[in-house]
């Protein structure tokens, strides 16, 4: 299947999704139990962030079903943790969140992935694809990687060939479920309608 | 909207993706850890088989990153054994989802589980054929659609949502796109490693 992602039509993708606001509603910081302090910084803890009074509003509303927040965050650490290096990861997230149209984790991922080392040039050329000229061979091959599995739900031999080229046996058994954990994040804040906070740039403002 | 799905294409993706050997090989007996070795023994005693009995192929391959193993069961334990959407809807999307993704060892799993519950020979033909076909109840429609949109479209559209929240509450709302999206990776994974199905099932063509 062909996969157009929204480039020519962002405004009108950011709002779709976010529209007229959350369709889960967050929780109130006093709506907040102790309980529920706990478990969010004991994932906090775990993924290697210090405990904080302020909680996101994304976290405030992912704590109202606890056991499903609990298993995705523990997924998300171990992949965020995982063998796969962070500016590696970060070009896949970036360009899972280009071609979901996904506000909320494109515009995070703009500010993450420059602290591991990923340029504003190389974010703008994210937005182009694996074809754009000036990858390395192994860049383009995630960012195919990805094309693929959002499109055909499978990596191809030629992607396959050529990561597996640089990368071990675990960075390549990682490689498709850290891509789909990052779809599963696309999925939840899209159809919740998560809201960016200010300094998210979001698919249009970066 | 464009979906996928391997209505005119089933053996030619099975012969793709389960046809070939897989690209990483299971572990072996004689290369697995300690911990590895009681991931197996507490596997066993989940599924009831005896302590010689072998370990899925699958399972075998993701002990060769037992983190993300660990990881992938708890969640895999927390929708399905303490999940809030009912069995025979959660299978319903699964099954479109392992359908539209082309996946052939999960649905070739899922038809079976899906029997089990409940789901009829006629609703897994219906299934294949999506939301569209007659005879759907509005809720179960909606839960094909969701599952078509958020495979091609990243999001779940507003008609659909509304439909969905007739019938379910808001955590039952929160877990779903998390639902569809983890069988989607488990599609992903399986797709590119290309696990073998189980027992010489055929894939696909499972009915």
């Amino acid at each position: 299947m062909e996969l157009k992602g929204y480039g020519d039509r962002l405004a009108a993708r950011t709002a779709q999704v976010l529209g007229d606001g959350p369709k889960i509603a967050a929780l109130d910081d006093s709506e907040m139990s102790g309980e529920t302090r706990t478990l969010v910084d004991t994932i906090r803890l775990s993924a290697g962030a210090g405990t904080s009074a302020e909680v996101p509003e994304y976290m405030r509303t992912m704590v109202k079903h606890p056991a499903l927040f609990r298993a995705q965050m523990e997924l998300g650490t171990v992949l965020f943790k995982g063998q796969i290096s962070p500016r590696e990861r970060e070009l896949a997230v970036l360009r899972i969140g280009w071609l979901a149209g996904a506000p909320y984790e494109w515009g995070e991922h703009v500010k993450i992935s420059q602290r591991y080392g990923v340029t504003k040039e190389e974010i703008a050329r994210v937005q182009q694809g694996s074809a754009a000229p000036g990858w390395s061979v192994h860049d383009g091959a995630i960012l195919r990687g990805v094309e693929e599995l959002l499109s055909d739900f499978a990596v191809s031999d030629a992607t396959w060939d050529i990561l597996a080229k640089t990368w071990n046996e675990a960075q390549m058994l990682e490689y498709p479920s850290m891509v789909g954990q990052y779809v599963v994040t696309a999925f939840i804040q899209n159809s919740f309608r998560a809201r960016i906070a200010p300094e998210n740039p979001g698919l249009v403002n970066y | 909207m464009q979906v996928l799905g391997g209505a005119a294409s089933d053996v030619a993706r099975d012969a793709e993706v389960n046809g070939k050997p897989p690209r990483i090989s299971p572990l072996r007996e004689d290369e697995m850890s300690d911990e590895a070795m009681d991931y197996c023994k507490r596997l066993r005693a989940v599924l009831g088989v005896p302590e010689s009995g072998l370990i899925p192929a699958v399972t075998a391959t993701m002990l060769r990153h037992p983190d993300l193993n660990d990881a992938q069961t708890n969640m895999g334990i927390m929708l399905q054994g303490r999940g809030l959407i009912p069995q025979r809807e959660r299978e319903l999307a699964v099954l479109r989802g392992a359908w539209v993704t082309g996946a052939p060892f999960e649905w070739s799993e899922h038809v079976v589980i899906a029997r089990r519950v409940g789901i009829t020979e006629e609703e897994i033909e219906r299934v294949i054929e999506g939301s569209a076909a007659p005879g759907w109840s509005a809720h179960d429609a909606a839960i094909l659609t969701a599952v078509d949109e958020l495979l091609s479209r990243f999001m779940i559209s507003d008609e659909t949502w509304d439909t969905l929240a007739q019938s379910w509450d808001e955590k039952q709302l929160m877990e779903f796109p998390v639902f569809v999206g983890v069988y989607a990776a488990t599609a992903m994974q399986q797709n590119s490693l290309r696990c073998t199905t189980e027992g010489g099932k055929p894939g696909l063509t499972s009915r």
